[in-house]
């Protein structure tokens, strides 16, 4: 046991009644109120700092509520858009719409199946020519799986190259196996040669 | 002054004070416990506003994926006629000019598809039932591009409604399966109607806290009062490539014949999934009206028919199943028949009548199956019909799928006795006759018919329908044996150079069905039917196609598109040409 503590030990087994032998404390409670004014002003900092934060904190959430708002909004709008876009995708690429483009193109359905092994280069299966019979769209016949999507699509973008396609075998019968090939003379570089 | 006076007074202001005290304290209690739950209620309502979080309906798709109905979000323009009276000033470039009711309409009438009158008329009509009229619908369900124009114009009465819809961006492909849902997202018909389950969504509601000034939602007060619920994803067995094709040479061919209807299945043999189902005239989902009511379903499934010819590979099945007969048993057949029991028929063109067994089901001899079928007790025929699926529905519970008509064998008079054997007196759908072909393509075994792949939830989870087993109905031997017989048909029959295939092996059997006149006797026009499988020497497909009321009046209105869609499966299923070991019965004896 250390001084110190033994020192303190008759203070604490002082007899009850026996204050008036105590003498006064001098220095000790101008000490102990000084502290207290400190900390009333610590207390007091910390609560109007909190008010202070408080009040600026929601200021700034109600201000950026309007950031909030514009932000979904434009998401919203951004994602109608994709939406939108995802779906012209599809109707473009109905198998109706890809084969009237493919018999727009002058392609027909291939009239029997072969294949050719490339080990040795032999036809497995008896290849024939595609007749006008693979042409399953002319005139008439490109509206007989309809879809509506497809022509409100048309009727609203017709400058969509499906949509055009549509408009264009719709009208004409003989349109098929007559295709006008796109002028790519100047779009491809190309060596003169003299 | 007198210290009573003094006391008097300050008793009075203790008392006035204390009254007033409790004046405060009433009302308060009145205010905070008494009337505290209806006041809360009316101050929600002003200040907080709910909207509508819109559950999103499932797509459905194909088996590779490829949507075939999808929700799309739309809207409704309303106005509130009673503002519209006036007009309204809108600044352009900076100098504002007056814009009038009727100016309004005509910019709102070129991106809704209406005239400038119908608009009008639209806002006079709600003004003549209610001079203080705040709401009328002036277009229904417009799309994002017309909504975003009209939005623009800010016309300060016009409003707009969320409404979501329902879209099928490849149209008529597969329209008669998939269905369609009402304006009001009620499902109305197909597998909208019989897999709702799947892709329905609920609708759920969020209340927020509103600036009044703006509309503004006030940070952190949105709270999810009933919370909403996607639809899954339903995937189909359908390819929706060939069954496009399928649609279209059915279609082209219907017309080209002038024929009523007609149908068109391709059904794979070792899972009994549907790959292709055509109903001529198909339904376009986006464009309901322009179909007739009675095609808005699906035939396939809900028309039954009296089968016909195609019947025979089936009476031949359970005859091999219980050895009453071979190819080669000499079946003497007339083409005519009269017996005892009062029946009567005939066959329907000439043939020699000393026919091998092989021989009366390429000439499709009535005269002849009825002589080998009787050998059968009748019990145990219209048992092999049932197990062969005649007469219940399939396990896809099409929505107004029929069951055909089998009657009891009991009921069958003299003449329904025999005609039972070759596909007359009762009806089957399209679908049942399918099934009963994929059965003997698969080695005798019959598979539940499919059409719905998975059902995917929008947590993830994968749901397959659940499948029963298989049922045996014939021996593998019998099932085989009569590919084989139905394979010299295509081979020797009258449509042998209209089905033939090079390169590759073809079963099929024609029949040629008598249908009733709605007037309680046979019409002169038949129902004409092509069904087979490919490739015969290991069927993997069932292809069925079926016409009525053909200008030829035969099965040469349907050879054509049986044989192109076969190719087409061939082609798209990367089939490999074979053609070694192909059966030679002879047909006579």
């Amino acid at each position: 046991m250390s001084n110190a503590i033994r020192n303190m030990i008759p203070a604490f087994s002082h007899p009850a009644g026996a204050s008036s032998e105590l003498s006064a404390v001098g220095p000790r409670p101008q000490r102990a109120r000084r502290p207290k004014l400190f900390y009333a002003f610590i207390a007091m900092f910390i609560v109007m700092g909190t008010i202070l934060a408080q009040i600026l904190l929601s200021v700034m959430t109600s201000s950026s509520a309007y950031e909030i708002d514009e932000l979904q909004a434009s998401n919203k709008a951004i994602s109608r858009t994709y939406e939108q876009a995802q779906q012209k995708v599809a109707e473009l690429s109905s198998p109706q719409n890809i084969a009237l483009a493919a018999e727009h193109l002058g392609m027909v359905i291939s009239a029997n199946p072969a294949y050719l092994r490339l080990s040795d280069s032999k036809v497995i299966g008896h290849p024939m020519r595609a007749t006008s019979r693979g042409a399953l769209l002319r005139g008439a016949n490109a509206r007989l799986v309809p879809n509506a999507q497809l022509a409100a699509a048309g009727a609203t973008a017709p400058s969509v190259a499906g949509n055009t396609l549509v408009n264009s075998v719709a009208g004409a019968s003989a349109a098929a196996g007559s295709v006008a090939l796109p002028a790519t003379a100047n779009t491809i570089p190309a060596p003169q040669t003299r | 002054m007198r210290p009573g006076a003094t006391r008097l007074r300050i008793t009075i202001v203790v008392l006035l004070v204390a009254v007033i005290m409790l004046a405060f304290i009433l009302k308060l209690i009145d205010i905070q416990v008494i009337r505290a739950d209806a006041l809360n209620k009316d101050s929600a309502g002003k200040m907080s506003s709910s909207q509508t979080l819109f559950g999103t309906r499932g797509t459905i798709t194909d088996r590779n994926g490829t949507t075939l109905a999808t929700a799309e979000m739309r809207y409704n323009i309303t106005a509130s006629p009673s503002q519209a009276k006036n007009s309204f000033e809108r600044t352009v470039d900076g100098k504002k000019i007056s814009i009038s009711t009727t100016q309004a309409a005509t910019e709102i009438a070129q991106y809704t598809g209406q005239t400038p009158n119908q608009i009008i008329d639209i806002l006079n009509a709600a003004l003549t039932e209610n001079a203080q009229s705040d709401y009328a619908i002036l277009a229904k369900s417009v799309d994002l591009t017309a909504y975003r124009a009209i939005n623009k114009l800010e016309i300060p009465w016009v409003y707009f409604e969320q409404a979501p819809s329902r879209v099928y961006p490849n149209g008529a492909v597969a329209g008669n399966l998939v269905g369609f849902v009402g304006q009001d997202g009620t499902p109305l018909a197909g597998l909208e109607v019989a897999q709702n389950e799947c892709v329905g969504a609920v609708n759920g509601e969020q209340i927020s806290d509103r600036s009044a000034n703006d509309g503004i939602t006030i940070p952190g007060s949105s709270v999810v009062s009933k919370p909403g619920k996607n639809g899954g994803t339903l995937k189909l067995t359908i390819d929706s490539d060939l069954q496009w094709y399928v649609q279209q040479s059915l279609a082209k061919q219907v017309q080209s014949q002038h024929g009523s209807w007609g149908i068109a299945v391709v059904m794979e043999v070792k899972t009994g999934k549907l790959v292709a189902v055509a109903d001529y005239p198909s339904i376009d989902p986006n464009n309901i009206d322009g179909t007739a009511e009675k095609f808005r379903g699906s035939l396939a499934f809900s028309a039954p028919y009296e089968p016909g010819s195609t019947m025979k590979p089936l009476t031949a099945a359970m005859l091999l199943d219980q050895g009453k007969v071979t190819p080669a048993t000499k079946v003497n057949s007339p083409t005519h028949i009269k017996y005892p029991n009062g029946a009567a028929f005939k066959d329907s063109g000439a043939h020699a009548s000393n026919l091998t067994f092989a021989g009366v089901i390429v000439e499709s001899s009535n005269v002849g199956v009825s002589k080998v079928a009787s050998r059968l007790p009748t019990a145990m025929r219209f048992d092999y019909m049932k197990k062969f699926g005649l007469g219940s529905t399939t396990s896809v519970d099409f929505p107004g799928e029929s069951a055909g008509i089998v009657h009891p064998y009991q009921d069958w008079d003299p003449q329904s006795y025999y005609t039972t054997m070759f596909g007359q007196a009762f009806t089957a759908t399209a679908i049942q006759m399918a099934s009963a072909y994929q059965t003997l393509g698969n080695k005798g075994v019959k598979l539940p018919v499919s059409l719905v792949e998975s059902c995917t939830k929008p947590d993830g989870t994968v749901v397959t329908p659940q499948k029963s087993d298989g049922v045996r109905v014939v021996s593998e031997q019998a099932a085989r044996t009569t590919v084989d017989l139905m394979e010299n048909v295509a081979t020797k029959g009258y449509l042998r150079d209209k089905v033939r295939i090079p390169g590759y092996r073809v079963a099929e059997k024609t029949g040629t069905a008598q249908q009733s006149n709605g007037q309680g006797s046979y019409s002169s026009k038949y129902i004409v039917s092509v069904e087979g499988l490919i490739p015969a020497q290991d069927p993997q497909y069932v292809v069925l196609t079926t016409m009525a009321d053909a200008d030829l009046n035969s099965t040469f209105a349907v050879a054509p598109i049986f044989h192109d869609i076969c190719v087409q499966v061939l082609k798209q299923y990367r089939i490999q040409p074979y053609t070694r070991n192909a059966p030679n019965f002879a047909t006579t004896y």
